[in-house]
C-alpha cells in the first residue's frame, strides 16, 4: 500500500460486530426498530418513508460520476456486540473501542475527556454515550442519541422530527428516514446559552455498511447552542454510503451554530473505495430574530453532495453558511447552500471557497431565493475556487429567484490560480513550494476558518495542509 | 408530445422534404432527429427551469411563405436610414465586391442547442445569407431588417453570416413585427474567420403580444473579434440563446444585452460562451430593468476547456426590479477545467437607491421621472461599450421602431 | 420665510432631533453650528425631506407667495420645485447619469412649475457653462456622470453650481466647508455670496468658524443634543472658536 497517501484514520478497529443481514426490505425496517425497542408511531414513520422511497428515482444532475449503488447490498445495521447492552457509563466501554476513539483524538473516559466540550460518539449505527452529561442536564441541556431521545422524550422527537428535511425531500432523505440507525439528539431550553460546545463524532468502522444517521436539534426561545461535527472511516476498497439528515430548529430570538470538519475516507489515487457521502443538512428559522450558520470544512469523500440550507421563516432571521471544501485526486465534491428568504428583513451570507487538485473535480451550487413576503430581504454571496494543478475542474452554479422588488440580492465569485507573484515573493524569502502553497491556501480560507471554534479551526487548518501536501508535493 | 406546434412542424416537414435537395433534405433530417433525441424540454430541463413553453406550443397552421411587405411607416424610416446604413429588406439580393447577400442555403449543418431549436432548424425556411469578401472593410454598417406579419402565424428562418478572413463588417438588425400573437423562431449561425471582426447590434422590438425564440451561434476563430449587443424590450414571451465558441488563440467575444419588461412580458436571456482555445478573452454584461409585472430570467456561462490555458472571462448580471409583482430569476455559471486562467462573475438583483432618488428629488425631479432617469443610468455603460456610433446611434432613436 | 416650531425627529427610532426653534426671514443669513452628533445634519434632512427622518411632533412652515404652506407633507422635489435646496454634505455618485441631463432636467421641472419659459439646448449649455465659471468648475465636468470620480472639492463645487442653477429661495449648506482647501472654500463662498438678497435666505450648518470669515451670517446658533443651547450674533462664533463647547454644555447641564 505505498501508492496510498496518508490518511492517519484510516485504521480498522477488530471487534465483533452485530449486523443486520444485507438489504433492504420492511422486515429489515421492523427489525432496526425492533433492535432499538421504538414505539409504534417510529416504526410507522420508518415504514411511510420507506414506502415512498420506493417511488423514487436516485438523483443524477450533479456533476458527479459514480457506479451504480447497489441497495442490496448493503449493511443497514451494524453496531459493536459488546454494546448490545449500553453500559451506564462510558468508563465500562469495550476498551477496544474506547482505544479507537482515544487514537482519532477523541478521549471519552472520564479523566481523560476534553473540557468545554460535550461529546456524543457514534460507531457504526449506535451512539456509545455522551460525555458531560451532568453539568448538561443541570442546566436542562438534552443532549443524548436519537434512539435515547425516542424514548426519553417522545413528545419532542415526535413534535420536530421530519418538520425540517420531511420523509419526501428527496432519495437520501427518504433512505434516511426509513433506515436511520442513530445520531444526537438536542434541546436546548428557553433561555439557556449552552454551557458547553455539543459535538458528535462519527465513525464507520464495519465494512460493506451504510451509515444512516439522524440528528435532531431544537434551540427553543433566546438559546444558543455551539454544536461541532467530525467525522471518519477506515480505509477500505469498496465505496460506502453516508447519508445522513440533520435538522435544526431556532425558535425565537434563538442562535445555532453548526461546524463540520468533514474527513471520511476519500478513495485512493485512482479513486478506489471512499465514502459517497450523500447528506441533507437543513435550519429552520422559525422565530423571529432567530439565526443558524452553517460552518463546513469538507476535505473528505470520495463523492459529496451536500447543501446545508437555511429556511429564513421568522422577520429579521439570519442565515449564514460558510464553506472550504477541498478535492484532490479523484474526488467529487458538489457542495453549497440554499436560502430561502420568507419572513420580512431575513439576511442571509454566503462564503464559498473551493480548492480543487489533482484529477478532481469541485462544484458550488447554491440557491437564494427571495419570496414574495420576504420584504427588505438580503443576500451577499461570495463564491471563489482556485485550481491547483490542471487536470482539475471548478464549476460555480448559482441561482437567484427574486420575486420580491424590494429585496437586495448580489453574488459575486471569481476563479483563479494561486498567483505566481505570491508564490515567488514568499519563496524569495525562503519558503519551501509546499509551505507556500498551504501559507497561500490558508489566506484563501480565512474567512471561513474564523468562523470556526478555536481548536476546531487549527485542526482545519492542519487538515487541509496534510492534504496539500500530499496531493501537491 | 403531440401539441399543435410538434403537429405543425410534422406536417411542414412531411411538405418540405419531398422537394428538397439531397443537402437541405440531410439538414432538416439531422436537425428533426437531433430534436427528437434531446427530448422536448420540460420544467425539470435545467435550461428551460423559468420559462414554460406552453405559449409556444399552442402555434400551429401553415405558414405562409411571402416576402412580407413592410408597413409604410417602417418603410419611410428605413428609407430616412438609407444614407447612414446598408438597409437589407426581407429577401434583399444584394452583390459587391464587399459582400454579398441572398437567401441562405442549407448546405453547412444546424446543430441547434435543443429540442426548439432543432425543431425550429428542421422546419426553417431559407432567411437572409451575408458574406463578406476576404480582407473587406464595408463602409457602411448592414441593417437587417426583419419584419414578421399577422398571417405568418408561426414563422421559423434560418439565417448564415461568413466573415472571411481578414474582414470587418458592423451589422444592425431590427426585429419588428405586427402587433398580433405571432410566433418567429430564427437561427442565426455566424462564422467569424481568422482575424476578421464584427460588430453586432440586435434590436428585438417585436409587437408586445408577439412570441420570440432565437438561436445565435457564433464561432470564432484565430485572432477574430466579435462584439454582440442584445436589446430586448419586444415580445411577450421572449427567449434568446446566444452561444458564442471561441475556437482561435486571440479571439475575443464580448457580449451583452439589455432587457426592458415591462406589463406581463416574460424575458428569457441564455447566453454560453465557451472557451475551447488558450489565449483567449470574453466578457458578458447583461442588465434588466424590469416594470409592473414582468419577469426576467438570465442564465449565462463560462466554459473553459482542459487546456485552454491563459484565458480572461468575466461574466456581470445586473438586475433592477422597479415593478411590485417583478420578478428575476439569475443563474450565472462558471465551469473551468484550466488552472492558469481567470474568471469572474458577479450578479445582483435589486431596486433603486434610496439615497439616488432622494438626491435626484432634492433638486425639483418629480418620482417618475427620477425612476426613469436612474434607470436610464443604470443601462448606460452597456450602450456606451458598443464600439460604434453608427450603432449607438440607432438607439437614442430606437423608440420609433 | 421659514418657521421651525418644537420641532422632533427620529432616526431609526432614536430622537435625534427634541425640540428645535428657528424662524429665519428674507434676507438673513443663519450658521448652525455644534459638535458632531448633536444633530446638524439631521436638521438639513428633514428640512430636505429625507424618507428615513421621522418626525414625531413640532411643525415647519414655509412661505410659499406669501402663504405659510406646511413643509413637512411637502415631497422633497415639491420642496426643491418652491426654492428649498440642500447641498449635501456627501454629494450622490450617480453613475450612468451625465450632470448636464441631470441639471437640464431639474431646471426645466422648476421652471414648468414656476410657469418659467424652459431654455433651449444650446441656451442652456452656455447658462450653465457661465455658471460653472463661476464656481471654477472645468466645463468637462458637465458631461461627465453625476459626481462619479469627482474629488471632495470638485463634489462641494459641483453641489455650488446646482445652487446656481437652480437658483433658490433659501439654501442650505451641510457642512459644504468641510474637507476644502483654502482656494476651494473661498470658491464656495463666492457662490454663496453671489445668492445673496434681501429675497433669499441661507442655512449654514458647519462646523469651524473657518467658512464664517468669508460668508458672514447675520445670526449664529449652537446646537447640542437636538436643541439649540445658545443664539446670537456672529461674534458667538469667534467666542465658540476661543473657547470651544464645553462652557455652554456645561452651562446647560
Amino acid at each position: 500500500m505505498s501508492e496510498v497517501r496518508e490518511y492517519k484514520h484510516g485504521f480498522v478497529t477488530e471487534i465483533d460486530t452485530e449486523t443486520i443481514a444485507k438489504g433492504l426490505n420492511e422486515d429489515v425496517i421492523r427489525a432496526i426498530s425492533r433492535r432499538k425497542n421504538e414505539p409504534d408511531w417510529m416504526l410507522d414513520y420508518r415504514l411511510k418513508a420507506y414506502r415512498h422511497w420506493l417511488t423514487m428515482t436516485e438523483p443524477h444532475w450533479a456533476k458527479a460520476d459514480y457506479e451504480p449503488i447497489d441497495y442490496q447490498d448493503i449493511y443497514y445495521y451494524a453496531a459493536p456486540k459488546s454494546v448490545k447492552e449500553k453500559p451506564k457509563s462510558l468508563d465500562e466501554l469495550d476498551p477496544e473501542l474506547l482505544r479507537t476513539f482515544e487514537r482519532l483524538g477523541i478521549p471519552l473516559t472520564e479523566q481523560k475527556r476534553i473540557s468545554g466540550v460535550a461529546i456524543d460518539a457514534v460507531f457504526d449505527s449506535v451512539s456509545l454515550g455522551t460525555t458531560h452529561k451532568e453539568i448538561l442536564e443541570r442546566h436542562g441541556v438534552v443532549f443524548c442519541s436519537i434512539s435515547e431521545a425516542i424514548q426519553k422524550y417522545p413528545e419532542l422527537v415526535r413534535k420536530y422530527l421530519g418538520t425540517v428535511v420531511p420523509h419526501t425531500d428527496n432519495f437520501f432523505a427518504a433512505l434516511n428516514a426509513a433506515v436511520f440507525s442513530d445520531g444526537s439528539f438536542c434541546y436546548i431550553p428557553k433561555g439557556v446559552r449552552c454551557p458547553l460546545d455539543l459535538s458528535t463524532y462519527f465513525r464507520i468502522n464495519a465494512q460493506e455498511t451504510g451509515q444512516f444517521e439522524r440528528t435532531l436539534l431544537i434551540a427553543d426561545e433566546g438559546s444558543y447552542v455551539n454544536y461541532l461535527e467530525g467525522c471518519t472511516a477506515p480505509q477500505r476498497d469498496e465505496n460506502q454510503l453516508h447519508a445522513a439528515v440533520v435538522e435544526l430548529i431556532a425558535l425565537e430570538n434563538a442562535e445555532i451554530r453548526y461546524s463540520t470538519v468533514q474527513n471520511w475516507y476519500t478513495g485512493d489515487r485512482e479513486g478506489r473505495g471512499g465514502i459517497y457521502n450523500f447528506v441533507t443538512k437543513r435550519g429552520k428559522c422559525q422565530g423571529r430574530n432567530s439565526k443558524i450558520s452553517w460552518t463546513q470544512v469538507e476535505a473528505g469523500s470520495a463523492i459529496t453532495w451536500k447543501y446545508p440550507s437555511c429556511i429564513l421563516q421568522g422577520e429579521n432571521s439570519v442565515g449564514a453558511f460558510y464553506s472550504v471544501a477541498l478535492t484532490h485526486d479523484r474526488m467529487q465534491a458538489d457542495t453549497g447552500t440554499k436560502m430561502i428568504h420568507i419572513g420580512k428583513n431575513t439576511k442571509s451570507t454566503i462564503i464559498s471557497k473551493g480548492i480543487s487538485t489533482g484529477h478532481s473535480v469541485n462544484s458550488y451550487r447554491g440557491l437564494v431565493k427571495i419570496l414574495p413576503g420576504a420584504e427588505g430581504a438580503r443576500n451577499f454571496s461570495q463564491c471563489d475556487s482556485m485550481l491547483v494543478g490542471n487536470r482539475s475542474g471548478a464549476n460555480t452554479f448559482p441561482v437567484i429567484e427574486v420575486k420580491n422588488p424590494s429585496a437586495v440580492v448580489e453574488h459575486e465569485a471569481s476563479t483563479s490560480r494561486i498567483s505566481e507573484e505570491q508564490l515567488f515573493y514568499l519563496q524569495s524569502r525562503g519558503l519551501s513550494q509546499e509551505e507556500c502553497v498551504s501559507l497561500l491556501v490558508n489566506g484563501f480560507c480565512k474567512e471561513v476558518f474564523k468562523q470556526l471554534p478555536l481548536e476546531f479551526s487549527v485542526e482545519a487548518v492542519k487538515l487541509i495542509e496534510m492534504k496539500l501536501e500530499n496531493s501537491i508535493g | 408530445m403531440t401539441t399543435n406546434l410538434m403537429k405543425a412542424a410534422k406536417s411542414r416537414l412531411d411538405n418540405l422534404l419531398p422537394k428538397a435537395s439531397l443537402p437541405e433534405r440531410r439538414f432538416r433530417e439531422r436537425a428533426w432527429e437531433r430534436m427528437e433525441k434531446l427530448g422536448w424540454p420540460g420544467r425539470k430541463s435545467e435550461t428551460w427551469r423559468y420559462t414554460t413553453l406552453a405559449p409556444v406550443e399552442r402555434h400551429g397552421g401553415d405558414p405562409v411563405a411571402v416576402v412580407p411587405e413592410l408597413p409604410a411607416s417602417l418603410e419611410s424610416r428605413l428609407t430616412s436610414l438609407e444614407s447612414d446604413f446598408i438597409v437589407i429588406r426581407p429577401g434583399a439580393k444584394l452583390s459587391s465586391p464587399q459582400f454579398t447577400v441572398r437567401d441562405a442555403e442549407f448546405t453547412s449543418e444546424y446543430l441547434g442547442e435543443d429540442a426548439v431549436s432543432n425543431l425550429s432548424a428542421a422546419v426553417a425556411w431559407p432567411g437572409t445569407e451575408i458574406e463578406i469578401a476576404a480582407g473587406a472593410e464595408v463602409s457602411k454598417p448592414l441593417l437587417l431588417v426583419k419584419y414578421q406579419q399577422a398571417e405568418a402565424g408561426w414563422r421559423s428562418a434560418f439565417h448564415r453570416v461568413v466573415v472571411n478572413a481578414g474582414a470587418k463588417v458592423q451589422v444592425a438588425e431590427l426585429l419588428v413585427g405586427e402587433n398580433v400573437p405571432y410566433l418567429r423562431t430564427d437561427l442565426t449561425q455566424i462564422k467569424v474567420a481568422d482575424k476578421a471582426r464584427i460588430h453586432w447590434l440586435r434590436i428585438q422590438k417585436e409587437g408586445l403580444k408577439a412570441h420570440h425564440f432565437s438561436e445565435t451561434q457564433i464561432e470564432l476563430n484565430e485572432g477574430s473579434g466579435f462584439h454582440f449587443t442584445q436589446w430586448n424590450e419586444g415580445a411577450g414571451w421572449v427567449r434568446s440563446q446566444i452561444l458564442c465558441e471561441l475556437r482561435g488563440r486571440g479571439a475575443e467575444a464580448n457580449v451583452q444585452g439589455l432587457t426592458f419588461g415591462s406589463s406581463e412580458q416574460q424575458i428569457d436571456q441564455r447566453v454560453v460562451v465557451s472557451h475551447h482555445s488558450g489565449e483567449t478573452a470574453s466578457s458578458q454584461l447583461f442588465k434588466g430593468v424590469y416594470k409592473d409585472r414582468s419577469r426576467g430570467v438570465f442564465n449565462g456561462k463560462i466554459y473553459i476547456a482542459q487546456d485552454a490555458q491563459k484565458v480572461d472571462s468575466k461574466q456581470l448580471n445586473q438586475n433592477l426590479l422597479l415593478g411590485p409583482g417583478a420578478e428575476v430569476n439569475t443563474k450565472p455559471e462558471l465551469e473551468i477545467y484550466a488552472d492558469d486562467v481567470k474568471a469572474n462573475h458577479g450578479a445582483s438583483v435589486g431596486r433603486l437607491d434610496e439615497e439616488k432618488i432622494f438626491y435626484l428629488r432634492s433638486r425639483g425631479i418629480p418620482p417618475e421621472q427620477v425612476e426613469s432617469l436612474l434607470s436610464q443610468a443604470f443601462v448606460t455603460d452597456v450602450i456606451m461599450k458598443i464600439p460604434d456610433s453608427g450603432l449607438r446611434r440607432l438607439l437614442e432613436s430606437v423608440d420609433g421602431f | 420665510m421659514l418657521q421651525i416650531k418644537d420641532l422632533h425627529c427620529n432616526v431609526d427610532g432614536k430622537e435625534v432631533l427634541r425640540g428645535i426653534n428657528l424662524t429665519i426671514n428674507p434676507g438673513e443669513v443663519h450658521a448652525i453650528m455644534g459638535p458632531n452628533g448633536s444633530g446638524k445634519s439631521t436638521l438639513s434632512k428633514v428640512l430636505a425631506g429625507h424618507p428615513a427622518y421621522e418626525v414625531t411632533r413640532g411643525e415647519v412652515t414655509y412661505e410659499v407667495n406669501f402663504t405659510p404652506r406646511d413643509l413637512l407633507t411637502m415631497a422633497p422635489d415639491e420642496r426643491a420645485r418652491e426654492g428649498v435646496f440642500l447641498a449635501f454634505q456627501y454629494p450622490i455618485e450617480v453613475p450612468g447619469l451625465s450632470n448636464m441631463t441631470f441639471l437640464r432636467t431639474a431646471f426645466n421641472s422648476i421652471c414648468r412649475h414656476q410657469g418659467v419659459q424652459e431654455m433651449s439646448e444650446d441656451e442652456f449649455r452656455k447658462f450653465v457653462e457661465k455658471k460653472a465659471a463661476l464656481v471654477d468648475l472645468d466645463p468637462r465636468f458637465l458631461d461627465r456622470a453625476v459626481n462619479e470620480g469627482f474629488s471632495g472639492g470638485e463634489k462641494k463645487r459641483n453641489e455650488i453650481l446646482q445652487m446656481a442653477v437652480l437658483s433658490p429661495r433659501l439654501a442650505i449648506l451641510d457642512e459644504t466647508d468641510s474637507g476644502l482647501d483654502i482656494d476651494s472654500l473661498k470658491v464656495v463662498a463666492s457662490g454663496v455670496n453671489k445668492l445673496r438678497s434681501k429675497d433669499n435666505a441661507i442655512l449654514l450648518i458647519t462646523h469651524y468658524q473657518r467658512l464664517l470669515d468669508y460668508i458672514v451670517p447675520d445670526f449664529v446658533h449652537v446646537l447640542h443634543r437636538g436643541r439649540i443651547v445658545q443664539s446670537g450674533d456672529k461674534t458667538l462664533a469667534l467666542t465658540l472658536e476661543e473657547r470651544g463647547y464645553d462652557w455652554l454644555v456645561k452651562a446647560e447641564a
